[in-house]
């Protein structure tokens, strides 16, 4: 009963907006860690797609992992988006007439404007796991392998694409600016902000922003300027699969 | 000696639409506040007999939370940390458009040109926003030490004067200023702790029920707030939430729940 | 006129005790037959409805504002005295009666002012209780700051807003008492009219401010809380809606005016600066605890004050009261004010009549930092109205009117002449006699809301519950009639001259005449000057639209109606108190160095005038004050 009292109030309904906010920002972080490893060249990259499927798989089997925590990603994001809905229309029914004229400050239209950014995300978001996951839009070539795409090649010609690289860049930016106020708001919201710290956590946001959106850029900037090579032809990526299965082997 | 164009908003009743109307004021004496330049407004209205503009005022010293303008897109108009009658007019320029409208809110429905009714925030604080005493005798006060700090925070979100500048200038018409800064302010206290989890249910609750929008940490409120009330008790508030409906066992929040 | 006081016997120090042991009582289980009204939602209204409320009473509160919790009360800013001694400096129940006494220049009833002083403590007690955060100490203790016109250090605060705060503990239990169900608020009412059937007070009519109704309300008791009627003279430090009509309705229906001509002249507030200006700014006489308050020693200086060298400046007030200082009472503080003004000494900035208050060697000595914790937010107030920085330069204050300690006459029981009818708060006047000492005024609203009348009320209603009268007694409807005509009156003048305009003469007129300083003549030419314009308000008028809505021209023409009635009733009480004594300063009575001169063999005693009807004068009554535990003594602060 406590529980539906919770999720009815708008303090409620906003404390759902900012725990599936963090949960995304949390996966965010490990996507941008999991995008790290291209830096280091295709075999890293590709040995981490092997990995996330690996990681657990005594307990949850092969690809388990992957799929907990797809699950509890998109969970939280079809939350976050239903719950947003409801409280906008809360809002929208409360604000009543509009004024003539508005003053605002500056810093706020990033607050503002939220629900573009968020909207833009979304969007984003369901045309790059339909590109890159599960291959069913195909602007370049989709290569598969062992029921994946082959991250290495696939980022390569897609980014190869100079509109492709750029809308990446767009998307990330509008997820850093998403995420600066988004980051701040769940301090705020879960009941953690008080004037000492507040300088705190507009300065983790602000870092959170930046790096995540520096590390998702690089990805396309990389690819696009050259400083990651060609891929290697694909009997050389089914040698290292090879290799990489041999490798499993000798573990087990 | 300035000259301004003033807008301002007439509504005679709260189902007319309402409608700004222009007025010309020449040779304002910057000394004077803003409020008496619009009793100066009003004067020449009725001498050229027209209705005065209606808006509501009373101590103009800025403590009675009674005026209610936005002037310029502002909640209290362009002054920073006070209200609307505290407004002096050398903060405007010669020839400058002025903009007057109403506090505008679905919870402040209103009554006439600049007149709101704002009796949503008295339903809140009948929700919880009190300590239950009899007048009769209580423990002596020092027997019951409160530390320096934690009085000046409770003081720091006791100066709400319930103006409703913080709903006026939330883009979602939220009361979560105001309503923080009462709970906190007794809830700070430890004579406020016995009745802590069951005002911040209550008054969390009737906030909802009187239609006010919700947060979205923009802090326009804490622009606004004539008294500078700071929107860490708004975080202060969601973490007591928290703990109220999810935390707390149901025994103890009290007799709002027994009703 | 019946002006039995009804003071117990026995000593004073026990006069209350004992009065209560014998007060006759209503049963927990018969209150909630009785309705009570209380007018007026400041600290004694709020309270008094609060704490009946909660006894189990039927409680109907009425307020003009939007909300309870605007009331004027809301504007007081210094502190509320009790005589706790939590400095051990000296202070005892004894001492606060003694400074009061005195500071009110033997002019109020011992046995209120004794019983004043002893519920000084249940004060805090309960405001602590209900979670108003006083400032603490770092101990956690609370802590204490001193006031004009004594020589201890009692007065709690809350910064500057102690009025703010106390006013939001009251309201906050009127709130939970609406909560359940036991008060009900009318907001936006104006009374217009008590309703006395049979000798006694029956109920009330009212103006619906947003509709225009004029309603009825019927009940057992009409408590009026309404406040004090400062407005009379335009520019004052009230709200600019706080009026006289509660009072003065009541006192047209036979309530008897004590003491009318008793108005408190505050010494600090932001001088006039323009002709339009319609209220002043009080600045917390608490500053006089660590400011100087001096003018230049040259006529007509014109130079800036910090280029006014140290020796060439007339620290009048800790010159000629060495032992008190600049903490002398404000009677005293605002007449020196006045005269170093008329001798030519004034701050002459722009054109307004000034002295300063020097905050310099507070800063020097304290630091910034201090001065800025414990005044800041009136430094900053003054800042913005002036756009000056005390910090830097001294503030310039003037006097203004800002309390009146006559009102109502009350008994012991705060219940005035009609039976039924009590008056509490600055709506009467019992404690204060001629002058109120600083931090005063809130201990005697809440002392009378908390602590009196809901142990006196009883007393009346234990017996009057039988013959209930409901509003369709034809009393009622006669009094609503009443109220419809004179309404249609003010809208039907149709001539040219607004309700503020004749605000203002009226304001004018009072404050030349009937001011810090009065004489004969000057009385006698305010109250020819008052008929002239009461002529021209009944004759010239005009109230704008129409009166079933909010019209609130009309609102200020029915004030200013009353408080043209009110000012001449003060010239006239003025006058005739033909002495000095506190705040009526008559220039007839003064000594050399112009102190005031009591004459207490003639005025030793309240004067009560009785209404008669319309255009008839007054009857003057007395009350005769006692001196038991203190003889009237001349009252220095040298």
């Amino acid at each position: 009963m406590q529980l539906m009292r919770f999720a009815r109030s708008t303090l409620g309904l906003k404390i759902i907006v900012a725990v599936t906010g963090a949960i995304m920002i949390g996966f965010l972080l490990l996507h941008a860690y999991g995008n790290m490893h291209i830096w280091f060249g295709a075999e890293e990259i590709n040995d981490y797609s092997y990995w996330l499927r690996e990681f657990g798989q005594h307990l949850f089997g092969y690809g388990g992992f992957l799929w907990i925590v797809r699950v509890v990603v998109g969970g939280a994001l079809i939350v976050h988006v239903i719950t947003v809905v409801a409280l906008i229309r809360r809002n929208r029914a409360a604000r009543g007439s509009r004024y003539r004229k508005t003053s605002r400050r500056k810093r706020i239209i990033i607050g503002l404007t939220m629900i573009f950014s968020g909207a833009l995300i979304l969007t984003f978001l369901v045309l790059h796991i339909l590109q890159f996951t599960t291959g069913t839009i195909q602007p370049t070539p989709f290569h598969e392998q062992d029921g994946m795409g082959i991250v290495y090649i696939n980022l390569y010609q897609a980014f190869q694409v100079w509109w492709i690289a750029w809308a990446y860049i767009l998307a990330v930016a509008i997820v850093g600016i998403h995420i600066y106020h988004g980051a701040w708001s769940v301090f705020q919201t879960l009941g953690w902000n008080n004037a000492d710290r507040n300088n705190l956590f507009r300065h983790i946001a602000a870092a959170l922003a930046i790096g995540l959106f520096l590390s998702f850029a690089s990805v396309p900037v990389m690819f696009w300027t050259g400083v990651l090579p060609e891929p290697p032809s694909m009997s050389q990526t089914q040698q290292h699969t090879q290799d990489h299965g041999s490798v499993e082997a000798t573990r087990q | 000696m300035i000259s301004l164009t003033l807008h301002i908003w007439r509504q005679n009743g709260p189902d007319d639409t309402g409608r700004f109307q222009t007025h010309r004021m020449t040779d304002i004496d910057p000394d004077i506040s803003f409020l008496e330049m619009m009793d100066l407004l009003n004067e020449q209205l009725m001498a050229d007999n027209k209705e005065p503009i209606t808006f509501d005022s009373d101590c103009r010293e800025g403590i009675c939370g009674t005026c209610s303008m936005v002037i310029n897109g502002r909640a209290h108009g362009p002054g920073h940390l006070c209200t609307t009658c505290e407004v002096r007019m050398r903060q405007f320029a010669d020839g400058d458009e002025v903009w007057v409208e109403p506090f505008r809110s679905r919870a402040f429905p209103p009554v006439k040109d600049l007149m709101v009714d704002r009796s949503a925030f008295d339903r809140i604080i009948q929700a919880g926003g009190y300590i239950t005493v009899h007048s009769g005798p209580k423990p002596e006060p020092n027997a019951n030490p409160i530390s320096h700090p934690v009085a000046e925070e409770a003081m720091d979100a006791a100066e709400c004067i319930g103006c409703g500048a913080c709903v006026a200038a939330c883009p979602n018409g939220a009361a979560m200023l105001f309503t923080s800064a009462k709970i906190n302010h007794l809830n700070l206290l430890p004579q406020g702790q016995p009745e802590a989890i069951s005002r911040v249910l209550g008054m969390v609750d009737q906030m909802d029920k009187e239609g006010f929008g919700a947060c979205t940490n923009h802090a326009e409120c804490q622009d606004a707030c004539p008294k500078g009330i700071s929107i860490k008790f708004i975080s202060a508030m969601n973490k007591q939430y928290v703990k109220a409906t999810l935390i707390e066992p149901n025994e103890r929040r009290g007799r709002l729940e027994s009703q | 006129m019946n002006l039995d006081a009804r003071i117990p016997d026995g000593p004073v120090q026990e006069k209350w005790s004992r009065h209560l042991e014998h007060a006759k009582l209503v049963g927990p289980n018969n209150r909630p037959k009785y309705d009570i009204i209380v007018v007026g939602s400041g600290l004694a209204g709020a309270s008094a409805a609060s704490s009946l409320a909660a006894q189990g009473y039927n409680v109907q509160c009425f307020c003009y504002q939007d909300t309870p919790r605007r009331a004027h009360s809301i504007a007081a800013q210094g502190g509320i005295n009790a005589a706790k001694n939590y400095c051990e400096d000296g202070d005892s129940v004894y001492r606060l009666f003694y400074d009061t006494q005195k500071g009110g220049d033997f002019r109020a009833r011992e046995a209120n002012v004794y019983r004043l002083a002893q519920l000084s403590h249940n004060i805090i007690d309960q405001a602590t209780a209900q979670g108003v955060p006083f400032a603490r100490e770092y101990g956690g203790m609370l802590a204490n700051r001193s006031f004009g016109g004594v020589l201890v250090s009692r007065t709690f605060y809350c910064r500057g807003q102690t009025g703010q705060q106390l006013l939001l503990g009251a309201y906050q239990s009127m709130q939970r008492q609406i909560h359940d169900g036991k008060l009900t608020m009318h907001t936006r009412c104006e009374l217009q009219d008590v309703v006395v059937i049979d000798g006694r007070a029956r109920g009330i009519v009212v103006r619906d401010l947003i509709t225009g109704e004029i309603r009825s309300h019927a009940a057992d008791a009409v408590v009026l809380a309404s406040g004090g009627p400062g407005n009379v003279y335009f520019k004052s430090t009230n709200a600019i809606n706080s009026n006289a009509t509660a009072t003065w309705r009541a006192h047209e229906r036979g309530a008897g005016m004590a003491n009318p001509c008793y108005v408190q002249i505050h010494p600090t507030c932001i001088p006039v600066s323009g002709n339009f200006q319609c209220k002043l700014t009080l600045m917390s006489e608490s500053l006089r605890n660590d400011g100087r308050v001096w003018v230049p020693r040259k006529k007509n200086d014109d130079r800036p004050p910090q280029s006014i060298p140290e020796d060439e400046r007339y620290y009048y007030l800790e010159e000629r009261y060495p032992s008190f200082g600049n903490l002398v009472p404000r009677d005293v503080a605002s007449r020196n004010a006045k005269i170093v003004c008329d001798d030519g000494f004034g701050v002459m900035g722009e054109g307004t009549r000034a002295v300063y208050l020097d905050f310099k060697d507070a800063i020097a000595e304290r630091g910034r930092s201090t001065i800025a914790e414990r005044y800041g937010n009136l430094f900053q107030m003054y800042e913005d109205i002036t756009d000056e920085s005390p910090y830097e330069t001294p503030f310039r204050i003037y006097p203004a009117v800002h309390y009146v300690m006559g009102g109502l006459w009350v008994d012991y029981n705060l219940m005035t002449n009609i039976p039924g009818l009590y008056a509490i708060g600055e709506a009467n006047f019992s404690d204060h006699g001629a002058n109120r000492l600083g931090a005063s005024s809130m201990m005697q609203c809440l002392a009378d809301g908390y602590f009196v009348l809901p142990q006196t009320i009883g007393d009346y209603l234990h017996d009057i519950f039988r013959d209930k009268v409901s509003t369709d007694h034809p009393a009622f409807s006669q009094h609503e009639q009443d109220v419809r005509e004179r309404i249609g009156r003010l809208m039907g003048i149709g001539g040219t001259q607004t309700p503020l305009s004749l605000h203002r003469k009226l304001g004018e007129t009072m404050w030349e005449h009937c001011g810090m300083a009065r004489t004969a003549e000057g009385l006698k030419q305010c109250i020819s000057d008052i008929g002239q314009i009461r002529d021209e308000f009944w004759k010239d008028l005009r109230v704008p639209g129409t009166a079933d809505g909010v019209n609130q021209p009309l609102e200020r023409a029915g004030r200013v109606a009353d408080f043209i009635e009110l000012a001449e009733l003060m010239c006239r009480d003025a006058l005739e108190r033909d002495e000095s004594c506190g705040c009526h300063f008559r220039e007839e009575h003064q000594t050399e160095d112009g102190e005031v001169v009591r004459d207490d063999e003639r005025f030793g005693n309240v004067t009560v005038w009785e209404y008669t009807q319309k255009g008839s004068p007054h009857i003057k009554h007395e009350e005769a004050i006692d001196f038991d535990l203190l003889k009237p003594m001349t009252r220095s602060y040298k």
